[in-house]
Formats: C-alpha cells, structure tokens, sequence
C-alpha cells in the first residue's frame, strides 16, 4: 500500500510539473504566436522559439500524463481527457488541480481506515 | 456464454482495427509534418540558382494546375490580350493595377501591371511581358465588406480563383508581377512598377517546429496502439 502510494506520488508531481509547464506553454501559444502570426507582423520569427518548445516538451506531457493515469487507474476515457488537457490553455492547470484534489481525497480516504 | 465470448470477441477485434486505422492516420500525419520539414530544410530549387533568363510562361506552366516549387519565383514572358481590368488594394503601395492576359492558347494569367493611376488606362491589342511569378495570395489585403463584393473591378487579393466566376477562360495559377511590358511593334510601355524581389519559401512554420509535429503525431500512434491493451496495463501496473 505504501510503495503504491509512493509510486502515485512520484507519478502526480511529474505530471503536476509537466501540466504547469505545459500550461504556460500553451497560454503563450495561444495568446501570443498564434495572435502574432496571424497578423503578419515580422514578430514572428523571434516568438519561433514558443511553437518549438511547446513541440518537443508536449511529448514529454504526454507521456507523464500517461503514467499518472495508469497508476491512479484512471478510465481509458479520463486518460484521453489528460492528455488532451495539454493541447489548450488552462485546460493542463484544471488537469493538475484534478489530480491533486483527487490525490488529497485518496489519502484522507486511507488515514480515515 | 459462448454467445458473450463471441460478443467479446468482436468488440476486441472491432477496437483493435479502430486503433490500427487511428494508428495509420497519426502515423500519415506525422509523415507529412517530415516533408514539410525537408521542404524547409532544402528547397526544391535554392533561390541562388534561380535564372534570370526569361522563359516561356505557357512551357513553364499549365492552366488550372498548382504552380510547383520550381516555377515560383521563375521569370516568365508571355504575348497575349488584356481583356479585364483590376484594382487590387495592397497593404504597402495603395493599389495596384491588375490585368487579366488572354494567350494565345486561350488561357488566361493574372498580371501586376504597377501601382494603378487613378483610371485605368486601355492598352495596345497585343502585349509582350516580362515578370516574375508568384503563387496566388491566400489572404485578403483589405476586409471583405459588401461595397466591395458588389464591385466586379476589385481584387482583395491577387487569386485566379476571384476572376474565374467572371471569365469562361481557363486560367493559370498564380500571378506575374510584370517589370518590362511592350507592343507587338517592340515599344515600350510605361507604367509604375513595384519591386519583383524573390519570395521566401513558402512553407509556413520552422523545421524544428515540424520535427516536434512528427514526434507528436508519432507519439500519438504508439499510444493508440497501445489503446486496446490499456486495462491490462494499468492492472500490471497498480494491480
């Protein structure tokens, strides 16, 4: 039970970092180089580095995503929603606020038996 | 219960070939991002060994195909009739004057004559040109309002596809933003010109931004391959 819960544990805070990176990449996608690129403006090519981070660091959400649904048995369906969640502002921070909540339910759960 | 076995069955193989065609379609995106990225990385002609040698338009290019790599950017002539009219509003040089060209085979090209005088002028029957060409413009340059729309002689942006409504001509893909222009007799013809400078590629995005893409949509792949196994999974690994 214990090695479980230290295996969740480690699961959650990577995905908790990865949701919080992924969610301020995104933010800056969203609201900065997609608004930016759209509207011509020679900007762009400096505010490149934005799409190219959040390119090769959503991978790595995913996969933390992945790993944290297996070990807190999450649904096929809730798992999709995770790793969705990483594609859209806010919705990786929801995603992580999720899973924390759940997590602190869990282990009120256990210290009540 | 041979019947749920049977049931199970098919619900296995049914999602098994879901993730197979979910699979192959990440897995085709992802292959597409790659040669976005070997468009970027080399370009089918390098702008260096352009030639500035001008050629024929009509052996360069066919009406109603898209114009390749290669024949943007290449410098082209054409003899020919201008038959319509346009004012086309850019978003540097106020507006340009546009003409539609009738060849000799019948088909017709969008050509930038210059920056448009305050009334289009009528131009000698037959015409020579010589111009660089440029694919078609994908975005407006000016809103779209319905003043606009209800006027036949302007262009919110340089597009075979606006004039093809108005003409039964075939047309060329692309425009030719035209830097000599002259009668059947040789003479020349003045107008305003703009600058015909070479265009970037015209891939959108970065290289390593496409590279990124493919690893996504790779990614993706793998992980609905690994969809119809996803239980057994997370029993192996929180049992």
């Amino acid at each position: 039970m214990a090695d479980r819960q230290k295996s969740l544990e480690g699961a959650l805070n990577r995905f908790r970092f990865m949701a919080i990176w992924g969610g301020v990449m995104s933010l800056l996608l969203w609201c900065v180089d997609v608004p930016v690129t759209l509207s011509g403006s020679s900007l762009h090519t400096k505010l490149a580095w934005i799409g190219i981070v959040h390119g090769f660091t959503y991978p790595i959400y995913v996969l933390a995503a992945f790993h944290y649904c297996l070990v807190a048995r999450k649904s096929f369906f809730q798992t999709i929603f995770f790793i969705l969640a990483g594609t859209l502002p806010f919705a990786s921070f929801v995603a992580e606020r999720r899973a924390i909540s759940e997590f602190r339910t869990q282990i009120a759960r256990t210290s009540n038996n | 219960m041979i019947q749920m076995v049977r049931i199970n069955a098919i619900k296995r193989v049914t999602s098994f070939l879901l993730a197979l065609a979910l699979a192959a379609a990440f897995f085709f995106l992802g292959l597409w991002q790659l040669h976005r990225a070997q468009d970027l990385h080399h370009p089918s002609t390098p702008q260096s060994q352009i030639s500035n040698t001008p050629v024929a338009l009509t052996s360069l290019i066919s009406p109603g195909k898209d114009l390749d790599d290669n024949s943007i950017n290449r410098i082209v002539t054409a003899t020919g009739q201008y038959v319509m009219k346009f004012y086309a509003p850019s978003r540097k040089d106020g507006t340009y004057d546009v003409r539609l060209l009738r060849l000799s085979n019948g088909a017709g090209i969008l050509v930038l004559r210059g920056v448009a005088p305050s009334a289009l002028i009528e131009l000698p029957e037959k015409i020579t040109f010589v111009g660089r060409l440029y694919p078609h413009q994908a975005t407006d340059n000016v809103p779209v309002t319905s003043a606009i729309l209800a006027r036949k002689d302007v262009l919110t942006r340089i597009d075979p596809a606006l004039v093809a409504g108005l003409t039964s001509m075939r047309l060329y893909d692309g425009y030719v933003v035209a830097e000599k222009e002259s009668t059947e007799f040789g003479q020349s013809i003045e107008a305003e010109r703009i600058a015909a400078p070479l265009m970037a590629p015209t891939v959108p995005g970065f290289f390593w931004q496409h590279i990124s893409y493919v690893i996504i949509w790779w990614l993706m792949a793998l992980l609905v391959l690994v969809a119809p196994f996803y239980d057994d999974l997370r029993h192996r690994i929180a049992p």
